[in-house]
């Protein structure tokens, strides 16, 4: 059996993938390999938005706390998917809570330490940027359907 | 070598050489699907030759006094009867759910196009559907699971508005365990997500939550080979699509299940016409490429 290394990891993730080797190993660099038990948080809304996940396997939630409803989950996100684009914007606070569902193996990319290469090598930069907007489209996407309430009874 | 159908049919049948009085069936069984929706079991009444419908096909309902819909059938049963998944939403289908065991009703068809599984044989298979879609599906499904080794892969997502909302909810674990014979096949996947948990609910649901396009994998080992075959709200279809497109599937080995307002059901009427076609009779199953242009004109 082989070992896989972090830029393994990376670079066989959907949303890395052929990012190229160069920039692969540059981004490996703010990257640990984790894994989170069942019912554990790995980012609470209005904390610093320190991170960007890459689920490799298991399933996590996007979720908010409602007074009197405890966590409401919004959407949940499985191997292969990201979360977490905070790190990237002002004022870096995360702004939903993500907790794994079951026991979830990621990749955790330091999200200062990616900014400051993605600022560093404008070409870095505007690769991540294409794929956090890609990934964005497809989210946004996803809500305005889900919003329509498509399979709601709509003949009165 | 005929692999036959999983169904009681073997050919088409013309519509306009049948008469236009339903035939009477007598409803035998009732499933309750979710809050509004029931699935209704019916024999032949009058002794006569069974139907012979293909996957996809609908039938006309004809509720006595109250009027006629049209129904795609989500199974044949091995007895020659009928299944249809009815959601009451107006005064037919609201008849139609309210109908008890042992009351009859009218049945014309079967009409329209099928999906077409025999030529989709040796080819890797999706099937998406959204909320009440995945009735017509459901016959589809059984003759994959029926000839599963002769496909490939097979992938069937679902989305529905609920958990409480899912159809034939117990079915999915059976569809997911069927094993292919072949060695080194692969299992069915079967994925379901929902749009909201209700709060009551959210204890009890390990599945997703999320559009139903975000089921469907990233990407696909051999998409020439591959097809699919879906059926929901048109909006979810059109964006579906575009997703199948991009895993590399061909316009031509999409398709889908188009509803409209069907009351003639043998192309005569033109309610349901969707420009050069008339949907009972062209549909309701079309491959994409032969809609692709007629989907996103609003005035159809």
């Amino acid at each position: 059996m082989t070992t896989q290394t972090i830029e393994d990891l990376i670079a066989s993730h959907p949303f890395f993938i052929a990012l190229g080797a160069e920039f692969t190993r540059f981004v490996a660099g703010c990257a640990k390999n984790r894994y989170a038990e069942k019912g554990e948080y790995l980012a609470h809304e209005g904390d610093e938005a320190a991170a960007l996940f890459l689920v490799r396997r298991g399933k996590v939630s996007i979720e908010t706390n409602i007074p009197g409803r405890g966590g409401v989950m919004v959407e949940t996100l499985g191997a292969g998917d990201m979360s977490g684009w905070s790190w990237l914007f002002p004022p870096h606070k995360w702004t939903f809570d993500i907790k794994a569902l079951e026991g979830t193996s990621f990749v955790e990319l330091n999200g200062k330490c990616l900014r400051e290469k993605c600022e560093g090598d404008p070409r870095l930069g505007y690769e991540v940027a294409k794929r956090l907007a890609g990934m964005m489209v497809d989210r946004l996407r996803s809500t305005r359907l889900r919003l329509l309430d498509l399979y709601g009874d709509h003949s009165a | 070598m005929s692999l036959g159908l999983p169904i009681n049919v073997q050919k088409q049948v013309d519509p306009r050489q049948n008469s236009f009085v339903p035939r009477v069936f007598t409803v035998t069984g009732k499933t309750r699907e979710t809050a509004d929706t029931v699935t209704i079991k019916a024999h032949s009444g009058d002794g006569g030759v069974q139907l012979e419908a293909r996957p996809g096909q609908f039938n006309m309902l004809y509720v006595h006094g109250i009027g006629e819909i049209p129904v795609s059938l989500s199974a044949v049963g091995s007895d020659g009867s009928l299944l249809h998944t009815v959601r009451r939403v107006g005064p037919v289908s609201k008849a139609l759910g309210n109908l008890r065991i042992g009351e009859s009703f009218g049945v014309r068809g079967p009409y329209g196009t099928h999906w077409p599984l025999e030529s989709l044989h040796g080819r890797s298979v999706i099937v998406l559907a959204g909320g009440l879609g995945l009735a017509p599906l459901r016959p589809a499904i059984h003759h994959l699971l029926k000839f599963r080794d002769a496909f490939g892969e097979v992938g069937i997502y679902c989305g529905a508005r609920s958990p409480a909302d899912r159809i034939f909810a117990s079915e999915f674990s059976r569809w997911q365990r069927e094993k292919p014979h072949a060695t080194g096949a692969k299992s069915i996947q079967v994925r379901v997500t929902v749009d909201r948990v209700p709060d009551q609910a959210k204890a009890a649901w390990h599945g997703e939550i999320g559009v139903v396009t975000s089921l469907l994998p990233r990407s696909i080992s051999d998409p020439v080979n591959a097809a699919a075959m879906i059926c929901g709200p048109e909006v979810m279809m059109r964006h579906a699509v575009q997703d199948l497109l991009q895993l590399g599937i061909a316009k031509e080995h999409i398709y889908l299940s188009l509803e409209r307002n069907m009351k003639c059901a043998v192309g005569l009427c033109g309610h349901c016409q969707l420009s050069r076609y008339f949907v009972c009779r062209d549909g309701p199953v079309f491959s994409f490429d032969a809609v692709e242009h007629l989907l996103t004109v609003k005035e159809l």
